[in-house]
């Protein structure tokens, strides 16, 4: 391969922005015992059957949580999940898997409001990111490059 | 912070860090130890070099393809034949390796001439092989061979060849997975984008972060073709040459080992957009989660679901017959990088043993984060261990069986711990289904082998009872089992020995494309 | 595009004090974008731009950081007239391997995509003595296409020059490498300038500046600044601003042809013998 080509390939490289701390402690510790229980079942699933929240770097994990979370969040609600890139339509398949796992296995899912719903996700995305990357302590997240 | 100091690393302090238990309630922002740092000095680690880590462990697995190290003998021998990365090729290159044999004369004055001597004779003895890939050891990247150059003018001077060089001497990175590092971006830089490869299908991946090891990747690869799916290229399990330099045509890359391949897919991700689908191929329940996220990425669920249902039909009892019998058992998960995490949740839910220990020789601290998260309470985590810390751990845990690779392997023997080839495996393969039985069986062989009951005696002094008969495995594993397990007619697999090569004669279903503009998505 | 050089020379010969002012006035005189980039252990090849401040060298920001932690804002500093200054840095006299430092710290510039195309001017400046590969690696393909060799009329300096064109005639063939001249740093050698264009013409190149001496060089030097930032106006400056002028347009550009020992010899004798 000519240098030219080898240039031109990375050029089509990524740039890889730093990141800002976005939750400052645990989202889950000054909440009720029922919720705190519930997230905890949603949290635990994942941590033990999923792979997609461990990406190399920070600003990846943002992404990912942020993608699979949301769109598992909409299917929970019955809702139409849009996907108009290939990367959404990855993060629609492992939302998928979640939210058929978590109606399976855990029925008190189906019998809430779907407000209820949305605000459990939502307090799952922000503990999912203080585990995964606000409060990690992996040092490799914050490496400038791949 | 739960930091686990070994008694014999009392006096290497750095290395407290490196190792955690996790205790009860506590999640990944209360342990973690570190990870990937340079070796400490006065520890007897087990971990590789980058060139290993990049000829041996990612581009040897390459099969129609010569792989010639520039270097010493040494550096070549010493990664050959040591991991079990067959093909369909008939194993050329696990057979063959090569070296140009670097000498002192060479060092001083310069092996450039040497290497290109070496490359034109290497292709005259195989002339239908017209591949190959150059590794730098520590030896010529030192003296500053420019191995690109001579790759160049042996491309021009035999047409129809190509040529990979890879640039990664021993001292590159701490340890196995800088080398990867290294290969993973050389070959993206170099090599994807330069062949278009042939579209078969209308559902193209690349199954990325498999080696092979004993026919891993034929088995996953059977249950792909048997969906209809292209594996456009395996990188770099019984994957070829040309078929890894077409890797941007994919619609999704299927990525198993994230520890020595994520690079890659990262990249593809960021210049070609092809999108990252971590999956598990080992375990019942990841394995069939797996081939549905494919299935469903591409709109073929419905296909995955039967494959599924017929390997979970066929295998399930077999499984169900070992996982009675290993309910309880404890083992220390001691691989490489990544089989920690495949393994520490799937062997628990789906075997019933019980992950008392994992650790890593040359992991991240990524790979650490997935195998805590996945292992139970009380785990002991260990980051780069070495031999002393691996006793001693032995004898306070005290586990059935141990999973680790061949020198541990042979420690833990000697301490009368039963093990099993975490690498490159004792009967595998052990991915897919049938793969998973195989590993239960293996599991079951081990913790069960009656040789452990003769032992531990020691003629010179202990009672050897004359009137007891010699207990057989399924008398030692049913001991405790209610009376309808043991007079159960099953006698756990019953697949044959060699379990792989009659998929290279199998013939698929062949599905109907799509219109083109249906199937560009 | 941007024009990539590699300076070579005997080791005291001047040629970071010569590549310094000449990327100066290239920059000053000629408005030009300039990049050097260090390629000795010394380290001393940037001095002037940036004002006597030595810099952190990329192998030493590797040693101390690791790999993953050499960025350009670590490692590159900008100096008089924005020229962008990185040196490889390297071991002390005596240990480790040079050469495998400039291998290295070349590598990790053009990871970090260093060398951008706004560029005019990229300057390798190579210690003296190349004796390894990996002091060729500024002339492995891809970087420098021309080299300039700086001389002076001393015997000892037309031997260096000789034995650098060889090596070059080696990577003229890999990486498409081009000899584009010697340039002359007066010692004020008798015969001086009359040697050095029998010589480069015989191996095939011509003289392309003869740069005088002139004390005005030390007296900047010692205020830690090129000729050209210390008194624009100077003799010696405008020296510069031509010698600049003559790369930038410089068009010839040849695999030289270098002497064998006995001509080299000869012609030595001829010149030490004009008094």
């Amino acid at each position: 391969m000519t240098a030219m080509t080898k240039k031109a390939q990375k050029d089509k490289s990524a740039t890889y922005p730093l990141y800002e701390k976005l939750i400052k402690s645990d989202p889950l510790a000054e909440l009720d015992t029922v919720t705190k229980e519930r997230v905890g079942q949603l949290e635990w699933y994942i941590m033990k059957n999923c792979l997609w929240q461990y990406n190399s770097r920070g600003w990846d994990r943002r992404n990912q949580n942020a993608g699979i979370i949301g769109k598992t969040a909409q299917l929970l609600c019955d809702e139409e999940v849009e996907n108009s890139t290939p990367l959404d339509k990855c993060y629609w398949v492992d939302a998928v898997m979640l939210n058929r796992a978590y109606r399976e296995l855990y029925p008190w899912i189906s019998e809430i409001s779907k407000d209820e719903i949305k605000s459990l996700m939502k307090i799952l995305h922000a503990r999912m990111d203080w585990v995964m990357i606000d409060g990690s302590l992996n040092e490799e997240l914050v490496v400038q490059h791949y | 912070m739960p930091y686990h100091e070994f008694d014999c690393s009392k006096v290497i302090p750095e290395r407290k860090q490196h190792a955690v238990i996790k205790g009860p309630g506590e999640d990944l922002t209360h342990a973690l130890p570190k990870g990937y740092l340079n070796t400490i000095p006065g520890s007897i680690s087990e971990r590789g070099c980058a060139y290993c880590g990049a000829k041996h462990v990612i581009g040897t697995p390459m099969k129609d393809v010569i792989h010639l190290s520039h270097g010493p003998v040494g550096c070549t021998y010493d990664t050959w034949q040591t991991k079990r990365y067959i093909s369909d090729n008939e194993n050329f290159q696990l057979k063959y390796t090569f070296a140009t044999d670097v000498k002192e004369k060479h060092i001083v004055f310069g092996a450039e001439k040497l290497l290109k001597e070496n490359i034109l004779e290497a292709f005259k003895a195989f002339p239908d092989i017209k591949r190959m890939t150059i590794y730098q050891t520590c030896a010529t990247a030192l003296i500053g061979d420019d191995i690109d150059a001579i790759a160049a003018e042996v491309m021009e001077e035999l047409p129809g060849t190509d040529i990979f060089v890879c640039n990664s001497p021993g001292f590159a990175g701490p340890s196995q997975s800088g080398g990867h590092h290294k290969i993973n971006i050389a070959w993206v830089n170099t090599k994807v984008g330069t062949v278009e490869p042939e579209i078969t299908s209308d559902y193209v991946i690349n199954y990325v972060g498999e080696y092979n090891i004993q026919g891993d990747q034929e088995v996953m690869q059977d249950y792909f073709k048997r969906m209809g799916i292209q594996i456009l290229s395996t990188f770099t399990g019984n994957g070829k040459y040309d078929e890894l330099r077409g890797m941007h045509r994919a619609h999704l890359n299927v990525l198993e080992c994230a520890r020595s391949a994520e690079y890659i897919c990262d990249e593809l991700r960021a210049r070609y957009g092809i999108p990252r689908l971590d999956i598990d191929g080992f375990g019942f329940k990841a394995l069939g989660d797996s081939l549905r996220k494919v299935g469903m990425f591409f709109g073929i669920e419905d296909r995955a679901e039967a494959i599924i249902a017929e390997e979970t039909a066929r295998w399930k009892p077999e499984l169900d017959w070992y996982k009675e019998r290993l309910a309880g058992k404890r083992v220390c998960l001691w691989p490489g990088g990544s089989k920690l995490w495949h393994w520490a949740h799937a062997i628990q839910e789906e075997m019933g043993v019980k992950v008392v220990s994992v650790y890593t020789k040359f992991g991240h601290q990524g790979d650490m984060e997935k195998g805590i998260a996945r292992a139970g309470e009380g785990t002991l985590a260990i980051d780069d261990p070495n031999e002393l810390e691996g006793q001693e751990a032995l004898r306070t845990l005290r586990p059935d069986v141990i999973f680790t690779g061949k020198r541990p392997g042979e420690v833990a023997k000697k301490m009368r711990v039963p093990y099993l080839n975490a690498h490159a495996y004792h009967n595998g393969p052990y991915k897919g289904f049938e793969g998973w039985v195989r590993f239960a069986r293996d599991i079951y062989n081990a913790v069960y082998s009656p040789i452990y009951q003769l032992s531990g005696l020691d003629i010179s002094k202990d009672e050897i009872a004359t009137d007891k008969g010699f207990m057989t495995r399924r008398m030692l594993s049913d001991a405790t089992l209610p009376e309808a397990s043991r007079n159960d007619p099953m006698t756990g697999y019953t697949g044959k020995y060699d379990s792989v090569s009659d998929l290279r004669t199998k013939t698929y279903p062949v599905f109907e494309r799509k219109s083109s503009s249906a199937a560009a998505e | 595009m941007t024009r990539k050089v590699a300076i070579y020379g005997k080791g005291g010969i001047g040629k970071s004090t010569t590549t310094q002012n000449t990327a100066a006035a290239l920059a000053y005189f000629h408005d030009k974008n300039v990049f050097i980039h260090g390629c000795d252990p010394k380290a001393d090849s940037t001095r002037l731009i940036l004002g006597g401040k030595p810099q952190e060298t990329v192998m030493d920001t590797l040693r101390i950081h690791g790999a993953e932690k050499v960025t350009l804002d670590k490692v590159v500093k900008t100096g008089f007239k924005n020229i962008r200054c990185v040196e490889s840095g390297g071991p002390e006299p005596g240990v480790g391997c040079a050469g495998r430092g400039v291998i290295t710290a070349i590598d990790l510039m053009e990871e970090n995509e260093a060398y951008t195309d706004d560029l005019d001017f990229i300057f390798f400046d190579v210690l003296g003595d190349v004796v390894c590969g990996g002091f060729a690696m500024p002339i492995r393909d891809g970087k420098a296409q021309e080299v300039y060799i700086v001389a002076s009329g001393e015997m000892m300096a037309i031997y260096a020059a000789n034995n650098i064109a060889k090596g070059l005639v080696k990577y003229a063939k890999q990486s498409g490498v081009r000899l584009g001249g010697i340039i002359c740093n007066s010692r004020n050698v008798d015969g001086e300038r009359e040697f050095l264009e029998e010589f480069t013409s015989a191996i095939g190149t011509k003289m392309i500046h003869f740069v005088p001496r002139d004390n005005i060089v030390q007296k900047a030097e010692f205020n830690k600044k090129t000729v050209t930032e210390f008194d624009p106006e100077q003799n010696q400056a405008k020296e510069y601003k031509a010698l600049g002028a003559k790369i930038a347009a410089n068009e010839d550009f040849v695999i030289p042809t270098p002497l064998a020992m006995d001509e080299l010899e000869a012609m030595v004798v001829k010149y030490g013998m004009l008094d």
